[in-house]
């Protein structure tokens, strides 16, 4: 018979219990962790503009999808062409038709890492610098593309935007010779998202 | 010396009616929507369906072109001017931009409605991660009802 003084078995169950819980709370602690370092969005902005003296060009694009990975700064957009809406229909179907062929070449696609990833605290409040660099697809043609963006973080919430220039020739984007000396021959991008984090 | 007048006289309509058409034609805006004549008419399943099984066959067939989709109303994004189409259940879906022009309606449509879009197709997303999504852009509500 048992004596009362040692009540072992319960205390054995106990321990054997509490590792339980605590292994299983933290694994699902790694679970929600994994999932919240990433951020999307399916409705960024990309606009774009280049002026001469001849023609004013502008074009947005509400429909961008964007992930980023928080722990490893990985970074991708992906826009569809056809999605572009310009003032006038006539430079929206040259744009579809002649410039971008987008029948042909539907989607564009970058993909980045922020370089300076360690340097952004996306679990606080503020504005960083972030240093993009990646490969932009576009026309069927792959560059590379080096900017610095800006990654603010407020509310749990990123609102990730950059600026920069992209050389037509560098996508094979070709300008007829009718126009060649109306249109410019670099065109700016900014580039504009509110992520939420996936769950 | 009149055969010459009527000459010129042709010769000048010609160059204003040549100004004239080049003026609109680079000044023209986009067709709106609830003047174009839509291309295809089905239910939001079916077009999901076709795009999930063959990408490029059905961008061939559907971008650029005007669709009117009936099916189930996923979710609203007012801040987004965003409608969603689709099963609840399953991650994909059609992701209609509103156009300028319906903006305030989106905020009364109730999620779990049968709803009718028209809009135009610019293309499909394929995202493992976050859902596919057939994308609609200057959508606008042809009709709701309650389910």
């Amino acid at each position: 018979m048992r004596s009362f003084s040692s009540p072992k078995p319960i205390d054995v169950y106990l321990t054997y219990m509490k590792t339980l819980f605590l292994l299983g709370f933290s694994f699902l602690l790694t679970i929600t962790a994994g999932a919240q370092d990433k951020y999307f969005t399916k409705s960024g902005k990309i606009r774009f503009y280049s002026k001469t003296d001849f023609e004013t060009i502008d074009a947005l694009n509400k429909s961008v999808t964007s992930v980023i990975d928080t722990k490893t700064g990985a970074i991708q957009f992906a826009v569809q062409m056809k999605g572009f809406d310009f003032k006038k229909a006539a430079m929206q179907e040259h744009f579809n038709e002649d410039y971008v062929e987008s029948n042909k070449f539907p989607k564009a696609e970058f993909r980045g890492t922020i370089t300076n990833n360690n340097t952004i605290d996306y679990k606080k409040d503020g504005e960083y610098a972030a240093n993009v660099k990646g490969n932009l697809t576009l026309h069927g043609q792959t560059h590379e593309i080096e900017t610095i963006g800006k990654v603010l973080v407020k509310n749990g919430k990123i609102a990730a935007s950059a600026d920069f220039i992209l050389a037509l020739a560098d996508f094979k984007i070709l300008v007829p010779t009718l126009v060649k000396d109306k249109i410019s021959k670099t065109v700016n991008i900014n580039v504009t998202c509110l992520m939420e984090p996936l769950k | 010396m009149n055969r010459r007048k009527v000459i010129y006289c042709a010769i000048l309509i010609v160059i204003v009616l040549l100004a004239w058409y080049a003026y609109h034609e680079y000044n023209r805006t986009s067709t709106p929507t609830s003047e174009l004549k839509s291309d295809y008419n089905l239910s939001a399943s079916v077009l999901i369906n076709e795009f999930e099984q063959n990408d490029s066959i059905s961008e061939k067939k559907y971008l650029g072109k005007t669709i009117t989709v009936t099916g189930m109303l996923k979710k609203v994004e007012p801040e987004n001017s965003m409608l969603l189409l689709g099963d609840s259940t399953s991650s994909l879906s059609i992701r209609c931009s509103l156009d300028s022009t319906v903006l305030g309606t989106a905020a009364s449509l109730r999620p779990y409605t049968v709803v009718s879009i028209k809009g135009n197709c610019i293309g499909f997303n394929r995202d493992e991660l976050l859902g596919s999504d057939v994308l609609l852009n200057h959508a606008i509500i042809l009709k709701s009802k309650t389910n």
